[in-house]
């Protein structure tokens, strides 16, 4: 299977360039237009919007939603308490959808939301949610026997466990509803972001009573929400349909488009030629072919746009702080290592050799986009003779293991690194392992012996745009765990806990961003870079946005012919 | 012929019940927990925990392969991990699309046997040079490298040349009677993915052909046919012909194996859903049923195709006896 998969991508890489070659030279035959001085128009009703996920969902009801294509789905159907706009510098940030307004206690611990007036069911349920409908959903996500992978989201609620699930059999014991309009919410610690996390799909209003008479796998074929869109037919590994909920209850929201049709498909090399045929509006582009795209004639005229999207996630490198050769328990010498491997990291060089110019070098763990980001906070920024100097200090080393999943992009990007660590006078040899088999050795990892891991790399991808989802998650001494690094520092878990506890922004931000500082300074990880999303689109289609959190509004977008 | 047909078939529960214990056996042996790859980010020890009891990943290997074949004795083929469906249901979804396509793979395929023939009775030749050639040629092509260029060839370039949309680039239209396409949309749909798949084993099979032609011709009976006057079409329609197709019916029979695993590439390629696909994405989840259901259908499919070929043996060439 492993060779299989290896290969495949390999050929396929070969004949996309193959065709890349072709497209070369027809383009090369055909005359360049200047761009229109283009205007957007007046968005109208009505059209079809062809869009298309990368696969088949999991799933697309609340409970079940995982993958960025399920989400895309439940994000125009369903809704919660906020939503995530973008605010004038580009951060998302979570505003009222069904809440008209919220306010916390002193300590974030006792959350009280009020309800809109008239937020209604899409049919057939066709009715108004009232706060009691949150208790039930949010109940419903958390409940074990639904087997939620993502209700961790709710898990500050009391009664939850931090795997997300109930802590006995009661339920949520800190969500009532008040009254049809007010909800309130007992958190299991303070958390002053708790706000920003319920815009994730797993917190969206569902109707339980309904759900409950049709059954759940009925309603995961064809949920029904809130939102602006409705689900007409999921056939798997084909296509979800979308259509407009025409009882939308938030007018000003409503969806311009009559109807939005997802086709699923899985290699990017046949969205693009999709997309090339007019079937598609929307496409990712197959590796190596950013240049290629950006040339295009179609691109030069205005006819298509091609643009690098900034997204909320983050590639890093990992050490196993465990390990004792370059995790704490080897000290200052660790530390050094580390260092040096952080300094002697071309990640510029990554970049533009591996991701054709479409990531943003990483200067940090939080990316652009996460309300409160500051750029440069690691002390380690790429300084090659910095980290020679470094090296010659340590002595000597012995061979220092990277360990990447299988796939050649990261083979590609650990290459890249491997020879500026070599520049730097360190001897590191490169494995890769299937991602399960990879995944188990990391957790494997935790005692920290001579053969656990050392460096690996790994991602983060943002459940909701806040600083706290890039720190506490992965760096708290209770949760580094999950992310393999092991990383364990006192100082760091008290600014992390007292910035959940600080309900004034500023001062919250502040404290953040001293732990993250404060983190880097340790280096348990090596930032590489923030993922950008290279994507082409039709400009037959206005009001396209592809947003931080992967997300395309399609209540935003109109038919421009 | 009966006793034969009853034989094979009780073959058959010992082929998938061995097929069933090897797939259930590399699954566990593989590295990499499926709880951890479901439980997905951010998920503590205790919610993998929790996971392996949910889907009885914490059970010896024996006890969940015994439930599993229990189920499957009762018509249960488990449900998969991450869809929330039976994998009964999802291979009913799936298998129309992909014996579909296999059987139109077969029969494209089958234009390799008149082209062997051709290049074997004009051995030598011009043509015979340029079809084996280009057989060499074309059975080196990956076939996903292949699909890939069919797709730009065929459904874009030339739908830009012409500026009509003959052949559809992706996907699979609906079927009557379970495999016939049921309108032109949907037997276009299944031209690209069917000639990527058969044309390579036009290749194959009229390699293979050329040299069974080539073997039979040369034997002495032919030599006495030929003595005896007949004239060269009786010889080689006759004569020839029934001999020379029984290695390759062999090849066509064992090949729809190689189509099914052709599938897995095409139906990516083609985003078709079928099998293949189904089939693709469990192995990349760690979907334990969805694979076994999968492999244990494409087992049962070719040893049925290969019971025909038997079958198909005793038509062709008298001398063969299947009751012996």
């Amino acid at each position: 299977m492993i060779n299989l998969r290896k290969n495949w991508r390999s050929l396929m890489l070969l004949a996309v360039l193959l065709v890349a070659v072709s497209l070369v030279f027809a383009a090369c035959g055909e005359e360049e237009e200047a761009a229109p001085e283009g205007e957007e128009g007046t968005p109208k009703p009505g059209g079809v919007y062809n869009y298309v996920l990368s696969a088949n969902p999991t799933a697309i009801d609340a409970v079940g939603v995982q993958e960025s294509e399920g989400w895309q789905i439940a994000h125009n159907t369903l809704e919660g308490l906020v939503t995530y706009v973008q605010d004038e510098s580009g951060g998302m940030v979570a505003e009222p959808k069904i809440a008209e307004s919220w306010e916390s206690n002193d300590d974030a611990t006792v959350w009280t939301f009020h309800l809109k007036k008239g937020v209604m069911f899409q049919a057939p349920v066709s009715r108004e949610v009232v706060a009691q409908d949150f208790v039930d959903s949010w109940n419903r996500a958390t409940d074990p026997a639904n087997g939620s992978y993502t209700s961790y989201v709710l898990a500050p609620i009391k009664g939850c466990t931090d795997s997300g699930y109930w802590e006995g059999k009661k339920g949520l014991t800190g969500v009532r509803a008040v009254d049809d309009s007010t909800l309130e919410v007992t958190l299991r610690y303070p958390f002053a972001e708790f706000a920003q996390t319920l815009g994730h799909p797993v917190a969206s209003v569902t109707p339980v009573d309904y759900i409950e008479k049709i059954g759940a796998k009925a309603y995961n074929r064809k949920p029904v929400g809130t939102g602006p869109f409705m689900v007409k037919e999921w056939k798997n590994n084909r296509y979800i349909d979308l259509v407009k909920n025409p009882d939308y209850w938030d007018k000003e929201n409503a969806a311009y488009l009559d109807e939005v049709h997802c086709a699923i498909i899985t290699e990017s090399s046949t969205q693009w030629l999709e997309f090339q045929k007019g079937k598609l509006d929307y496409s990712t582009v197959p590796p190596g072919q950013v240049k290629t795209v950006e040339g295009m004639p179609e691109v030069k005229n205005g006819e298509w746009t091609a643009k690098a999207w900034p997204t909320l996630s983050t590639y890093f490198y990992g050490f196993n702080m465990n390990n004792p050769v370059v995790g704490a328990p080897a000290g200052d010498k660790g530390l050094q290592i580390r260092k040096a491997m952080a300094l002697s990291a071309d990640t510029q060089h990554v970049i533009s050799i591996v991701g054709e110019g479409v990531p943003l070098p990483a200067t940090g763990i939080v990316p652009e986009g996460i309300p409160g980001y500051k750029a440069g906070q690691s002390p380690y920024a790429y300084d090659p003779e910095a980290a020679k100097e470094t090296v010659a200090g340590l002595g000597k080393l012995p061979t220092l293991r990277v360990w990447y999943n299988t796939d050649e992009g990261h083979q590609k990007i650990a290459e890249v690194l491997q020879a500026g660590w070599k520049a730097a006078g360190l001897n590191v040899e490169l494995e890769n392992f299937e991602w399960g088999a990879y995944l188990d050795k990391l957790a494997k990892s935790q005692k920290g012996d001579e053969s656990s891991a050392q460096i690996f790399r790994m991602g983060w991808i943002a459940d909701y745009p806040s600083l706290d989802n890039f720190l506490y998650p992965l760096f708290h001494s209770s949760q580094s765990a999950t992310m393999y690094t092991f990383y364990n520092n006192p100082e760091f878990d008290d600014l992390v806990v007292q910035a959940r506890q600080t309900t004034d922004a500023t001062q919250r931000t502040n404290l953040y961003l001293q732990a993250e500082k404060l983190m880097l300074q340790d280096a348990p990880i090596i930032p590489i870079y923030y993922y950008r999303d290279f994507r082409v689109t039709n400009n037959r289609i206005g009001g396209f946005v592809h947003d931080p959190m992967y997300q395309t509004h399609f209540w935003e977008l109109w038919v421009k012919e | 012929m009966l006793t034969y047909i009853v034989r094979r078939l009780l073959q058959l529960f010992i082929v998938l019940f061995g097929v069933s214990i090897i797939t259930f056996v590399m699954l566990y042996v593989i590295p990499g927990d499926p709880a951890r790859m479901l439980a997905g980010k951010n998920a503590t020890e205790e919610k993998i925990q929790e996971i392996r009891v949910q889907k009885g990943l914490d059970k010896p290997i024996y006890i969940q392969y015994g439930k599993w074949l229990g189920g499957v004795l009762q018509g249960d083929l488990g449900e998969s991990y991450y869809l929330q469906q039976s994998v009964g249901s999802m291979i009913v979804e799936n298998a129309p699309n992909t014996i579909q396509l296999a059987l139109a793979a077969v029969l494209i395929e089958l234009l390799g046997v008149p082209l062997g023939i051709y290049s074997a009775l004009r051995q030598y030749s011009f043509w015979d040079t340029t079809l084996t050639t280009a057989a060499l040629i074309v059975w080196g092509i990956p076939v996903f490298v292949l699909g890939v260029f069919m797709q730009w060839f065929f459904g874009l370039k030339l739908d830009q040349w012409l500026g009509v949309d003959i052949f559809p680039l992706t996907g699979a239209g609906d079927n009557v009677l379970w495999v016939i396409p049921a309108s032109w949309e949907s037997l276009m749909s299944l031209v690209l993915p069917a000639v990527t798949l058969g044309v390579i084993e036009v290749a194959y099979i009229s390699y293979m052909q050329r040299a069974s032609m080539l073997e039979v011709i040369r034997s002495d009976y032919i030599r006495t046919a030929r003595a005896k006057g007949l004239s060269e079409r009786v010889v080689v329609g006759k004569h020839a012909l029934k001999n020379a197709v029984i290695p390759v019916m062999t090849i066509a029979g064992i090949d729809l194996g190689a189509l099914l695993g052709g599938a897995i590439l095409t139906e990516t390629v083609f985003a078709r859903p079928g099998i293949g696909l189904m089939i693709y994405e469990a192995i990349g989840r760690r979907d334990a049923p969805v694979i076994a259901g999968g492999v244990l259908f494409a087992t049962v499919v070719y040893v049925f195709a290969n019971l025909f070929v038997d079958l198909g043996y005793a038509a062709v060439d008298p001398r063969i006896r299947l009751e012996e």
